[in-house]
């Protein structure tokens, strides 16, 4: 298919792909339990959320912003689709219903707090990094206000099951990580509104001048971000099978991380959706291996950040020596 | 004092400054006059060591000089005033003076010292401010004045000044005449480049003229009337053709503009008709992209009146302009009009693309607006390598100007708003972007053309308004086209 | 806006922090009887003095228009670090070198990536903000790290009647202060958070200033931390968590902008500092929900940066970007 080849080509000068590719075959050697059908499944269960929230997130870091809420997004989501679906709170009447007003409600509270987010940043003119750090903090308080930091159990199986079904062999989340991938990249590539995502992140004053809708552009990334980060709450939250006021609390950084190293530039206006993807991976694949490896929780935190330092010196090392040239 | 020899300097493959060669005598005061783009300029900006010359040498002080950067200018005696102005806003009088050098005492400032020796330093540039006042609460010619205490404290032996009197006011502008009077007294050498003939004809020894990049005249200020001053700055033989156009104006008034009020800009009417070429000349800082900007949308309107195709029209934004089809190509194309890094296709389709989709978040298919792309790059002849892989920033500046006007032609607009479009482009590049204006108003479409270039104005347009201290004040039917006298309206002082 | 107008925005909203602490004092004291009195007014004190120490540093770093996301970090690694040491048989005063050294260090990796690898401050920060926690946590073990009674009794230590921690705070704050208004660094701050272009121009040693700014901040992280847990006797692993977020909302209450070029720490940044910690101690002394503390500062900091946001708003198109 033409689209898959366009996906492929573009791929071509970003190493983060041969990167994922010898790492694989390094720790699939070096590391025992990191190869073989049970690990593969350990891999793909905890890529799929990375990649859908990391992809949200490029969409914000390629207009030059940064969306550091995505954590609190996921805890509200998560305790605003627990209170829906719960049996415990026994608001539908049967169970498909729940999980549908559920799900309905992660999503609407991802889009209003990305849409708050935007606002702020676009017509506020607010530096992004401090509105979604309150929002963050703001987000992240109310959650665990709101349910006295108890987590809200007895969701029902129809969501907590989802994540094991398979089709065709693959799980749910599979189908849902690519059809969000898929849907991200039509967006991003085929819309008036991707165009204008790259040239406000290139260009502030050039894209107004041309008549492109800055506030648009950036309200719409917000509501991208939030929207992707409710729907990886959806899915911790039927893995976890609670509603969690606390879920999500460590993300940033594997997020983040999966970004900066996919090689989308920070400064706005550079970076591909499949980088991320390539990124997320990485950053999934350091996960396991480490985990496996012994490495306690902390170190690795350590670790990841070493590394997305490294790569943010690198990359700008690269950026510098180009406009020298 | 100071001699240069053949001075000459070139960007790429545009020559700017040809063979200038003159000599500054001790005490004297040089007065530089010549019009937009005639090289002072960058003529000072290598006496001030901003940048280096391509040919030829200069002797200051007996001795060669290169200076490799700003400090080193200062440093050796050659203090330079731009005309904008160097300062901290946030920081008081005496802090931006002695930014780098503070006046110490066991490692902490010495503030009385500091006081003192600021203090000292305004008496001296006749500034009656106490030194602890914020720059930020100064006037623009007070402003000034710190400024040129900054550059009297190296005690130089050179000052240049550019277009000081530009945003001062009538007793603001005394005061610094009188204050280059007193420099003179102390043997202080000065070149003072600025538009107000008058002004310079009463201060300098001797005046210089700059044209096209060389050096016209050089002679005694009291043997230089300013007529002759005029026709020396722009008497040239057309060494441009410009193309015919097989059009004239229609009659209609496509877009009126009453009373318009921006930053700079006072009470502005304005018409342009159907198929109607309008230049606007003036000098820099006269107001007239102020006023193109503040109809478009990118600077504050504070009071103002449209008609666009004879229905009252307020929505002063990119936007809405575009979609009636009125676009603006602007000066500054580095960082208002291409995107850099990104290809010429995604520079093309930028303002049309919300023709090609009914949403903005609907399917947009490329196909189209590829051969749109296409089709466009070559109607402005861009030579390029790559449609998609080439960075813009890599093309020639005319290259990237005729991507600038591809991407409005897509637009289908009827009014161009074009600010300086050949400015830095070489003579190729130049004949085919007029080529490219006639066909648009044979199309149908109107031009407003703001430029600095007077024979540009003469050749391309049917009218031609003069601003001046952001006012119109005078304006030429074609007819009635003369050099000089547009010159004069843009020279003189509407005070006068 | 022109800088006139701006100044006199910077003039009300310095004198309003002033007021609104002022308000805030009237408010608790109306809602209960346990708010204004001597000793209360002396926990306060007590209380900010951490937070007032990192918000100093914070305000130099911000004044050049820079940002240290790592400061809670540093006080968390420093205290880690020193705690242990102590708990290891280590004497109490030979930790203070260690705590400072652990801030210098921090500072110094934030510095160097910024001034010579040219990376934006919020990220560096960001990234050693999770490199110094995970640290942390690997020393502690996710424990809580027990401190032994010679750190309470520093903190409870006094000196003429006034307490140790209010002591620092005020050594700190003042020789801050004293840098900031009475030397070339301090005035220099200024101009390079005005614009780091002109500053060049002007001759100012731009990247050398900016690497001891980050400095400072991480030794004031430190210093914080350490003033903080003299007070609470052990150290969570969740301490210092977000302190950079409050440190950084003192600043800006106290007349610091994000955008750079203007702050105090004199009144400034402890009024602002005074302000959040009032009303968490007020919050506590009603009896307020706990769980609305963080609600509550992270709506005073949006209204703050909120204000802050006003040049950029009406300048319009000129200040895009």
């Amino acid at each position: 298919m033409k689209l898959l080849e366009e996906i492929k080509g573009s791929l071509g000068r970003n190493p983060v792909i041969g990167v994922c590719l010898i790492y694989y075959l390094l720790m699939a050697v070096a590391v025992p339990g990191f190869f073989g059908a049970n690990n593969s499944w350990n891999l793909i269960y905890n890529f799929i959320p990375i990649l859908i929230l990391a992809l949200g997130q490029t969409f914000v870091i390629l207009t030059a912003g940064i969306d550091l809420s995505i954590a609190s997004i996921i805890a509200v989501s998560s305790v605003a689709g627990g209170y829906l679906m719960s049996d415990d709170t026994g608001l539908f009447g049967n169970a498909y219903a729940a999980t549908m007003a559920g799900v309905t409600g992660m999503l609407a509270v991802g889009v209003v707090i990305g849409f708050i987010n935007g606002v702020s940043v676009a017509r506020l003119k607010m530096p992004a990094f401090m509105v979604t750090l309150t929002t963050l903090m703001f987000f992240s308080g109310m959650a665990i206000w709101l349910t006295r930091s108890q987590s809200i159990y007895n969701l029902p199986p129809l969501l907590v099951d989802a994540p094991y079904k398979t089709f065709i062999g693959l799980p749910y989340p599979v189908y849902l990580g690519a059809l969000v991938f898929l849907v991200c990249y039509l967006v991003l590539n085929k819309t008036i509104l991707g165009a204008w995502i790259y040239a406000v992140g290139t260009n502030i004053k050039t894209s107004w001048i041309s008549g492109v809708s800055v506030s648009i552009t950036l309200v719409s990334v917000y509501i991208i971000s939030g929207l992707c980060a409710s729907l990886g709450s959806l899915i911790y939250t039927a893995r976890l099978e609670t509603g969690s006021p606390v879920m999500g609390q460590n993300i940033l950084l594997d997020v983040i991380g999966a970004v900066i190293i996919g090689g989308t530039s920070l400064f706005g206006g550079q970076g591909k959706l499949q980088w991320t993807a390539g990124g997320a991976l990485l950053m999934t694949m350091l996960d396991n291996s480490l985990n496996l490896v012994g490495m306690s929780f902390f170190l690795i935190m350590m670790v990841k950040g070493a590394i997305i330092l490294l790569t943010a010196l690198y990359n700008q090392q690269r950026r510098n020596s180009l406009i020298h040239a | 004092m100071l001699k240069l020899h053949y001075i000459g300097k070139s960007f790429g493959p545009v020559k700017v400054l040809k063979e200038i060669s003159f000599a500054l005598e001790k005490g004297e005061t040089l007065g530089l006059v010549g019009e937009n783009g005639a090289g002072k300029s960058t003529l000072m900006n290598i006496l001030g060591g901003v940048f280096e010359p391509t040919e030829g040498e200069i002797e200051f002080n007996g001795q060669p000089y290169h200076p490799l950067e700003v400090m080193d200018s200062l440093q050796q005696g050659i203090a330079f005033i731009h005309q904008e102005l160097n300062l901290f806003p946030n920081l008081t009088i005496k802090e931006n003076l002695f930014i780098n050098e503070f006046p110490l005492r066991r490692g902490f400032i010495d503030h009385h010292d500091l006081h003192k020796k600021t203090k000292k330093l305004l008496e001296e540039v006749g500034l009656a401010q106490s030194p602890s006042t914020l720059v930020a609460e100064l006037t623009n010619g007070q402003q000034q004045l710190v400024e040129i205490a900054k550059a009297l404290k190296g005690r130089p032996r050179l000052i240049i000044f550019d277009e000081p009197t530009t945003a001062l006011s009538q007793e603001e502008t005394g005061r610094l005449l009188s204050l280059i009077s007193e420099l003179k007294q102390r043997e202080i050498s000065m070149i003072f480049i600025s538009h107000n003939l008058d002004q310079v004809k009463a201060i300098a020894d001797r005046i210089a003229v700059l044209r096209d990049g060389r050096l016209i005249a050089f002679r005694e200020a009291s043997q230089y009337s300013k007529k002759q001053m005029i026709r020396d700055m722009v008497g040239r033989d057309l060494e441009q053709f410009f193309p015919q156009r097989k059009t004239s104006p229609g009659n209609g008034n496509k877009l009126v503009v009453e009373k318009m009020n921006v930053d700079r800009v006072n009470q502005v009417s304005f018409k342009i008709k159907e198929r109607e070429v309008v230049g606007l000349y003036g000098l820099v800082g006269a107001g007239r992209s102020e006023f193109a900007r503040g109809l478009y949308g990118l600077e504050k309107v504070y009071e103002g009146h449209a008609e666009w195709k004879g229905h009252p029209y307020h929505k002063f934004k990119p936007r809405s302009w575009i979609k009636k089809g009125v676009v603006y190509l602007t000066e500054d194309r580095r960082e208002e009009g291409i995107l850099s890094f990104k290809s010429i296709m995604e520079n093309v389709q930028l303002a049309a693309l919300p023709w090609f989709a009914k949403r903005i978040s609907g399917w947009l298919d490329f196909g189209p607006v590829r051969s749109q792309v296409k089709d466009k790059v070559n109607s402005t002849r861009v030579r390029y390598q790559n449609l998609d892989e080439q960075p813009v920033s890599e093309l020639s500046g005319g290259n990237q100007q005729k991507v600038l006007l591809a991407r409005w032609l897509m637009t289908n607009p009827e009014l161009l708003i074009l600010d300086e479009p050949t400015k830095g482009i070489d003579i190729g590049a130049r004949e085919e972007i007029y080529h490219l204006i006639n066909q648009l108003v044979e199309q149908g479409s109107c031009v407003l053309l703001i430029s600095s270039e007077i024979e540009e104005l003469l050749g391309m347009c049917d009218r031609i308004l003069v601003m001046n201290q952001g006012a119109i004040s005078a304006e030429f039917k074609k007819e009635d086209f003369d050099q000089s006298a547009i010159l004069k309206h843009a020279l003189k002082k509407v005070s006068e | 806006m022109t800088d006139k107008n701006r100044n006199m925005i910077n003039r009300i909203t310095r004198n309003s922090t002033v007021v609104l602490l002022l308000l805030v004092v009237v408010l608790f004291s109306s809602l209960s009887d346990g708010f204004l009195n001597a000793r209360n007014f002396l926990n306060i004190l007590i209380q900010v003095s951490g937070l007032a120490i990192i918000a100093a540093g914070m305000t130099l770093v911000l004044i050049t228009a820079g940002i240290d996301l790592s400061v809670g970090s540093v006080m968390f690694l420093a205290g880690v670090i020193s705690g242990k040491l102590v708990t290891g048989g280590m004497a109490v005063w030979m930790a203070i070198p260690v705590i400072l050294l652990v801030g210098i260090a921090m500072g110094w990796v934030n510095g160097i990536s910024i001034v010579r690898f040219k990376v934006v401050p919020f990220i560096v920060t960001l990234a050693t903000l999770y490199i110094g926690r995970g640290l942390g946590l690997y020393i502690s073990d996710t424990r809580a790290v027990n401190l032994p009674e010679s750190f309470l009794a520093i903190g409870s230590h006094k000196i003429l009647g006034i307490p140790l921690p209010v002591i620092i705070m005020i050594i700190v704050l003042t020789a801050l202060h004293l840098l900031l208004a009475n030397t070339s660094l301090g005035r220099q701050l200024y101009a390079i958070g005005h614009s780091r272009e002109k500053s060049v121009k002007a001759g100012i040693r731009v990247d050398n200033i900016l690497l001891k700014v980050y400095l400072i901040s991480g030794l004031c992280g430190a210093i914080g931390g350490f003033v903080a847990i003299a007070q609470l006797g052990a150290i969570s692993p969740s301490f210092g968590h977000q302190s950079e977020f409050t440190a950084i909302a003192a600043a800006v209450l106290g007349g610091t902008s994000l955008f750079g070029g203007r702050g105090a720490i004199f009144p400034g940044t402890l009024v602002g500092a005074l302000l959040i910690q009032t009303i968490q101690n007020g919050l506590v002394i009603i009896n307020a929900d706990p769980y609305l503390y963080p609600l509550i500062t992270a709506g005073l900091i949006f209204a703050v940066v909120l204000v802050d946001s006003h040049g950029k708003r009406t300048a319009g198109f000129k200040y895009l970007t």
